[in-house]
């Protein structure tokens, strides 16, 4: 897996997410990371993570264009 | 201010008839290569139609070129196939990756800072450039997480990017304010660390906080007015670089009046004015 599959996955799965909040390191190298960027996401920024895997979701919202984004204005650009 | 600088804004619908009776006082237009990617072939005509009175910039936010993966080919080959029907002035992309392994993130995300990240946006980039006959000019994104796994900082990762890839630099203020203050670093100071020869085009756009429990984070959201740091920032811009700039007011939504997004147009243009007056003073 590349780290950005990994980070995909913590983005957008809430399950992922948890696991890996529980042990980053320990669920990075699960998923087949180098031991260098598994103990690279040990010191993760939780708040910005949790921040902007809510604000991925609300683009994902199907309240949104499925063709742009776009839509009712739900969560803004961030771009 | 260079006579050659552009003031213009985000194509959206609702700015069409104030766009057409009053052409004169926009210079360009750009517009969001996503809205037209999958339009049929008469639909994108009108957009040639569009970019035959006014300069358009073509702006893509689904290629997500800045990773170590391979970009999806067929993306690129539908920006190629607008690119060929509009005819655009240039087009852009953003330093951001939207997708692994298959999973698609829903927006941009700032990729780790890494040496891996820009080997793998140069040869994507390579790739976008021979298929779609030009490179694009690269945006710095926001970020609400500090780009996980990262090995460098921003100014130094967004150079060596425009280094190994030589395209231009579209630099978005808001984008570097929000990071700057999410993150902790001096926005002015970061600018003399960037690239600014390589800065052909302007973003400015607002934002609004957002807050997790004592966690507050600037959310560049496009729905807001252009706050005060972003115009200092563009003053602060001027007064370093000499080239052409075009500056792009992105408000995506809750619009105000078009004499509005011209008044944050013409405060851009003032600060910007200001900037190249206070290098032209310093080099008297």
């Amino acid at each position: 897996m590349t780290i950005e599959a990994f980070l995909a996955r913590i983005y957008t799965n809430a399950a992922a997410r948890a696991l890996f909040l529980a042990d980053p390191e320990g669920e990075a190298l699960r998923a087949g990371l180098a031991p260098d960027e598994a103990r690279a996401l040990a010191d993760v920024d939780r708040d910005g993570l949790a921040l902007a895997a809510n604000s991925f979701a609300r683009k994902r919202d199907p309240c949104r264009s499925p063709h742009t984004g776009r839509g009712r204005e739900c969560s803004g650009s961030q771009r | 201010m260079s006579a050659r600088d552009r003031f213009g804004v985000l194509w959206r619908p609702e700015l069409a008839a104030a766009l057409l009776l009053r052409a004169d006082e926009v210079d360009v237009v750009e517009v969001n290569a996503e809205d037209w990617l999958d339009v049929p072939r008469s639909r994108a005509d009108a957009l040639r139609t569009l970019a035959a009175h006014v300069p358009v910039v073509l702006h893509a936010t689904s290629l997500g070129l800045a990773t170590g993966e391979d970009a999806d080919r067929a993306r690129i080959d539908r920006m190629a196939r607008l690119c060929e029907i509009v005819g655009p002035e240039s087009w852009s992309e953003h330093l951001a990756f939207v997708r692994g392994g298959g999973v698609e993130i829903g927006h941009l995300a700032a990729p780790p800072r890494t040496r891996r990240t820009i080997d793998g946006l140069a040869r994507n980039v390579a790739l976008a450039a021979r298929v779609v006959g030009s490179r694009p000019a690269l945006e710095n994104v926001a970020t609400l997480i500090a780009p996980p796994a990262s090995t460098m900082d921003e100014p130094s990762w967004i150079s060596a990017c425009i280094a190994a890839t030589g395209c231009p630099l579209l630099l978005d203020l808001h984008n570097l304010h929000a990071n700057a203050v999410n993150f902790g670093f001096d926005a002015a100071a970061a600018l003399d660390r960037l690239p600014l020869q390589a800065v052909t085009e302007i973003h400015v756009a607002g934002g609004r906080w957002i807050t997790r429990g004592s966690a507050r984070r600037l959310l560049d959201d496009h729905l807001h007015d252009v706050p005060d740091p972003v115009y200092t920032l563009v003053e602060e811009l001027g007064a370093r670089c000499a080239q052409r700039i075009t500056v792009i007011l992105e408000r995506d939504a809750q619009l105000p009046s078009f004499d509005d997004l011209l008044a944050q147009l013409a405060r851009a243009r003032t600060a910007l004015a200001a900037g190249r007056a206070r290098a032209a003073a310093h080099a008297a």
